[in-house]
């Protein structure tokens, strides 16, 4: 299988004045294609400093990193834009949807930004294509505040599969939504994943992780604890559980 | 990126802030339309002298004589009597570049007509001073040489006389007046040149055969002034040189003494009035271009305000891939596009309001293409110069930062 995120020995270093923080110590880590990886840790465990490098959107560290086989050291800020556009799809805990923007306009930025040739019809159906495989084909027009936080989530998770990106890269996906959204927000990315997506989460929350099939836990800067899980949750049986729990 | 992406993203985000484009485009509105509409109104009062200085003949050339000098003490200008008819004689025939020369003697009088009367000038004349001053007739007809040589009293009137007199200018030929106490029979009345571009009324004058005005009404042998056509414009000059020579010769004039009479053309009141107006026009623009700055400036503390509050907006599209280069784009593009669209409403409403001047005051605008095209090319440079600013700081944004921006 292909090794779609490769790091070794990974240092990152913040100069806040004279204090040095030493947020990373030599991080090693292989996720390998079609996995589905939870990283853990509190707040402070280095484990949004490595989000943050594995998304390429900080290129200060030590180390070696690999992205799809990219020595992604070597590349110029102009071609780690390219790298985020074309191999890596956010989900963040906060959605970051454009405002005053409608569903289908947010899904199609990652399209405007790369520089794929597709005709306009192409275009529009893989947007389409993306918002129907979260569900939303018929609220394309919708503007994130008419929205509920789930369906934002979703309309975020459809934004980062429009480059049809090498790895899903999620930072609490589920951090702001309720019990039984989080379920259905891990349904989601749970069929992506059967469908061959290679997913990294950020969480903190255990019930969360038992989705994944691998839990990697942070804790000061190193990597203290991997651990496959062997069964994972099904979050559809978990919803069904749920709802029904809501409604008795 | 693909300029049309750029062009797609940047014209989203302007209608999402639709009041707040509008206002930032204002002050490039407000500059390109004054620069338009100022420039429109000073050329225009340009033009509008230019063609009462045409009216009058731009070839014309007036010689009056200098300041008599009485045991030293200078009388005004014209007071001097060293201009005679041999003068007129010998510029006719002596200087090629003169089509027509006419003396002039002018006096004011008293019109009486029955039991009204009005206070005029009459200009003594030869014939020529019709083809002099561009004048012609509304009816009759002119004088002619025989008339002055016979010191026939007629004359020809304005319309402004013929209306004080008679109260309209139609039927008047054929009846009698009195100047002073001469009576004169009107052979034709002049057609209405309106009013001169100094404000004095053309039509205000009656005008008869110069022998006749010199003996019968001024008793004198010598001519006030001379006037003259040059054969084309650009013959003024030479015609001026040659007269001056032929006068000064005439006059027994030693090498390096005065003149004592002196020459004026109407180019060089052109040239005057000309350098006054453009002048005048250039510091219209000057000023309309302060204001445009001033939107320039607008837009850029607009664009600041717009780049911080939008950190997160950016940190979003740098992480989906835009390069700092399509954010300097787009932010530079919604900029332009803000000026550019000021700049195209500003050019109408300028238009809009310098023909609304022209209806309500009457007054002459003339829409200079170059000045449409300068300001709108200004307001576009604007756009670039003061967006270029707030882009740069919005492209040098770390997306990580931008993403925590609240």
């Amino acid at each position: 299988m292909n090794k779609i995120i490769e790091v070794q020995d990974l240092r990152k270093t913040f100069h806040l004045d004279e204090i040095k923080v030493e947020a990373l110590k030599g991080i090693g880590l292989e996720v390998t294609e079609g996995e589905f990886v939870a990283v853990m840790g509190t707040s402070g465990s280095g484990k949004s400093t490595f989000m943050n490098i594995a998304g390429c959107l900080d290129r200060e560290f030590k180390g070696k990193y690999w992205l799809d086989g990219i020595d992604v050291t070597q590349l110029s800020e102009h071609q780690l834009a390219d790298i985020r556009n074309k191999k890596i799809g956010f989900v963040f805990q906060s959605y970051n949807l454009l405002a005053r923007t409608t569903a289908y306009e947010n899904v199609e930025l990652p399209l405007l930004y790369g520089n794929i040739k597709l005709s306009t019809k192409q275009h529009r159906e893989t947007v389409m294509e993306k918002l129907a495989d979260v569900g939303l084909a018929d609220r394309y027009d919708r503007y994130p505040n008419q929205l509920s936080g789930g369906q934002q989530q979703r309309v975020a998770i459809a934004r980062a599969l429009v480059s049809n990106p090498a790895i899903i890269l999620a930072d609490e996906p589920t951090g702001n939504l309720d019990t039984r959204t989080s379920y259905e927000i891990m349904e989601l990315l749970q069929q992506l994943n059967e469908q061959g997506k290679t997913i990294l989460i950020v969480t903190h929350e255990q019930d969360i992780a038992a989705f994944t099939s691998r839990k990697v836990v942070f804790r000061d800067g190193r990597i203290v604890q991997q651990q496959r899980v062997d069964q994972p949750k099904n979050a559809s049986r978990m919803l069904q559980e749920q709802l029904l729990q809501e409604a008795s | 990126m693909k300029l049309l992406n750029l062009i797609k993203i940047a014209m989203r985000s302007l209608q999402k802030n639709g009041m707040r484009s509008f206002l930032t485009m204002l002050g490039i509105i407000i500059g390109v339309g004054s620069v338009i509409a100022l420039v429109a109104i000073g050329n225009g009062s340009s033009q509008s002298i230019q063609s009462n200085i045409q009216k009058l003949g731009t070839n014309m050339i007036t010689i009056m004589p200098e300041a008599s000098r009485d045991a030293g003490v200078r009388q005004g200008a014209g007071s001097a009597t060293s201009l005679t008819l041999s003068d007129v004689g010998a510029i006719q025939e002596q200087v090629k570049w003169v089509s027509n020369v006419s003396p002039v003697a002018s006096t004011q009088v008293q019109v009486i007509s029955g039991n009204r009367n009005w206070r005029t000038s009459v200009y003594g004349t030869y014939p020529e001073y019709f083809h002099i001053r561009n004048l012609s007739l509304q009816a009759g007809r002119l004088f002619t040489v025989t008339d002055g040589q016979q010191l026939r009293k007629v004359c020809l009137v304005g319309a402004t006389v013929a209306k004080e007199l008679f109260g309209s200018a139609s039927n008047v030929v054929g009846r009698n007046i009195r100047l002073n106490n001469t009576p004169f029979t009107i052979i034709g009345v002049l057609a209405e040149k309106g009013q001169s571009g100094f404000g004095q009324d053309q039509d205000d004058i009656v005008l008869a055969p110069f022998a006749t005005i010199q003996s019968r009404m001024l008793g004198t042998t010598h001519t006030s002034q001379i006037y003259a056509s040059a054969t084309s414009e650009e013959n003024v000059t030479a015609a001026v040189t040659a007269i001056e020579k032929l006068l000064r010769q005439r006059h027994n004039i030693m090498p390096g003494a005065e003149d004592d009479f002196s020459i004026r053309t109407m180019s060089e009141i052109k040239e005057t009035l000309g350098s006054v107006t453009s002048a005048l026009t250039l510091l219209l623009a000057a000023v309309a271009s302060i204001s445009l700055l001033v939107g320039g400036v607008g837009i850029m503390n607009i664009m600041l305000v717009s780049v911080t509050e939008r950190t997160r907006e950016i940190g979003i599209r740098l992480s989906v891939g835009a390069k700092a280069r399509d954010i300097l784009l787009q932010f530079l593009t919604e900029s332009v596009f803000l000026s550019i669209i000021g700049g195209l409403i500003g050019v109408a409403l300028g238009m809009g309001a310098a023909v609304l001047v022209s209806k309500m005051l009457n007054w002459q605008v003339v829409f200079s293409t170059s000045a449409v095209l300068v300001s709108f090319l200004f307001s576009s440079a604007i756009g670039v110069f003061f967006g270029w600013y707030p882009a740069q700081k919005a492209a040098k944004m770390d997306p990580i930062q931008a993403l925590k921006f609240d």
